[in-house]
């Protein structure tokens, strides 16, 4: 069974985004992608 | 399915694991948005996250702890000036916040205010009626004119009309003290007239008069020697007093009247009241007494003409006989005869009830029958004669139904 794991970093804070499901993952990181982009626009 | 979260900060770790995928969905965008400081839109979509030096909490306990903080605001606000907040925090949890904060602040100033004023509205409020209270009993306990005319010298409009009103009230006094005066003067007058002028013809002549119209001895000499030496009078004021009551001798006359007839009444010594209480008191009781012995020879007479009537009925009663009576009706039975005996008992004897004894006498006497309990007892079923349950004994009397009945039949 596949397992997703993800790190977030900024200064002290660190999240860490594992799973297992594919799309729930793929779904949470474009949406996080694009919100970034529209910060950085 | 699971989704697992970590978060760390500063060696201490938070994570959440869970196979719901909407809450990790919401707690992974939360955590995110706060870490890149998102868009505003994005933000507006989560709704608490608050993250503190030592630990990392998730929502829910963020929550329980702001209901606890709710109840203790002051404890909550202790927290809240230890806390440090990482992320960039959302507009929403500030201002529930800053409203937390503030309102405990803003109540006690809103009452603080509102006792103010009150303080204020009360204190001029109550100054001014008890300014106004002893206003109003200084101008009553002080009525004399020095008072008023200090007074006045602050409100002169009102207080110049008390005076003027006081003034008048006076010089009225003055003018009914004076006539007091002259009245009494006249009074004396006369009778120092008579005592200084003993051989004035008219004043001997109006005294004589006076003397036979109320039957009044003459006055002493006592009288007249204490009056002397009083010195109520002086002569000079003589010939006008002589004019007084040569012009006005019937009203004079009038007044001694009046005068006299409430000397008597008013005259009366103690012990004279009393007899006079005695009287009255005897001759009310002498009133009740006749009346009570009028009361008893009423009833005397009553009873004497219940008496008399008694006597008559027993006498009719001895006297008028049943059995021509009887012959005037035809009766066929026996039960017939009976209650025309009855009615005979009732409406020409006058008596109200009958024992079985006194009916079979006059039955006897008149048809030389008896009539027997079941003869009774079958006029009772039929209701024309009723017991009457007594002390003496069984008795009984003649219905309405009964004396209808012999009506009917007989009549």
């Amino acid at each position: 069974m596949a397992q997703y794991v993800f790190k977030m970093k900024k200064g002290d804070l660190e999240i860490e985004f594992s799973s297992d499901d594919a799309d729930f993952v793929e779904q949470q990181l474009e949406k996080w992608r694009e919100e970034i982009l529209k910060k950085h626009a | 399915m699971y989704y697992n979260i970590k978060i760390k900060s500063n060696g201490s770790e938070f994570s959440l694991e869970s196979n719901n995928k909407e809450i990790t969905q919401r707690e992974m965008d939360m955590y995110f948005a706060c870490i890149f400081d998102v868009s505003e839109e994005f933000k507006s979509k989560i709704k608490k996250v608050e993250v503190t030096n030592q630990n990392v909490k998730s929502i829910q306990e963020i929550e329980k702890i702001e209901q606890k903080t709710e109840i203790k605001n002051e404890n909550a606000t202790k927290e809240q000036e230890d806390k440090k907040s990482y992320f960039v925090k959302p507009q929403e949890v500030f201002e529930f916040k800053n409203e937390s904060i503030t309102k405990p602040k803003e109540e006690p100033s809103q009452i603080i205010e509102i006792k103010n004023e009150k303080q204020e509205e009360q204190k001029p409020s109550s100054e001014i009626k008890f300014q106004n209270e002893t206003k109003i009993i200084n101008i009553k306990d002080d009525i004399s004119l020095k008072d008023l005319q200090n007074i006045n010298s602050e409100q002169p409009s009102a207080l110049d009309d008390i005076s003027q009103l006081i003034s008048l009230a006076q010089e009225k006094i003055d003018s009914l003290e004076s006539l007091n005066k002259t009245s009494s003067s006249i009074s004396i007058k006369n009778d120092d007239i008579v005592d200084i002028n003993p051989k004035n013809n008219k004043e001997q002549e109006s005294q004589a008069i006076l003397n036979d119209i109320f039957n009044t001895p003459t006055p002493k000499p006592s009288v007249f020697e204490e009056i002397e030496e009083n010195n109520v009078q002086t002569p000079q004021i003589e010939p006008s007093a002589l004019n007084d009551f040569d012009y006005e001798p019937d009203i004079s006359l009038a007044d001694i009247e009046v005068s006299l007839q409430n000397q008597e009444e008013i005259t009366n010594t103690p012990t004279e009241e009393i007899i006079f209480q005695n009287e009255v008191s005897q001759n009310i009781q002498t009133i009740q007494q006749n009346e009570i012995e009028e009361i008893k020879i009423e009833q005397q007479t009553k009873d004497e003409s219940i008496a008399t009537q008694r006597i008559s009925l027993s006498q009719r009663a001895n006297q008028v006989d049943f059995k021509p009576f009887l012959s005037g009706f035809i009766c066929d039975n026996l039960s017939d005869k009976v209650i025309v005996c009855a009615y005979f008992i009732k409406n020409v004897l006058r008596q109200p009830d009958f024992t079985m004894k006194y009916i079979n006498s006059k039955l006897f006497q008149a048809t030389g029958e008896i009539a027997d309990l079941s003869i009774i007892d079958e006029l009772i079923t039929k209701e024309y004669i009723r017991i009457i349950d007594s002390e003496e004994g069984k008795k009984y009397c003649i219905t309405m139904d009964g004396e209808s009945y012999f009506a009917e039949k007989f009549q």
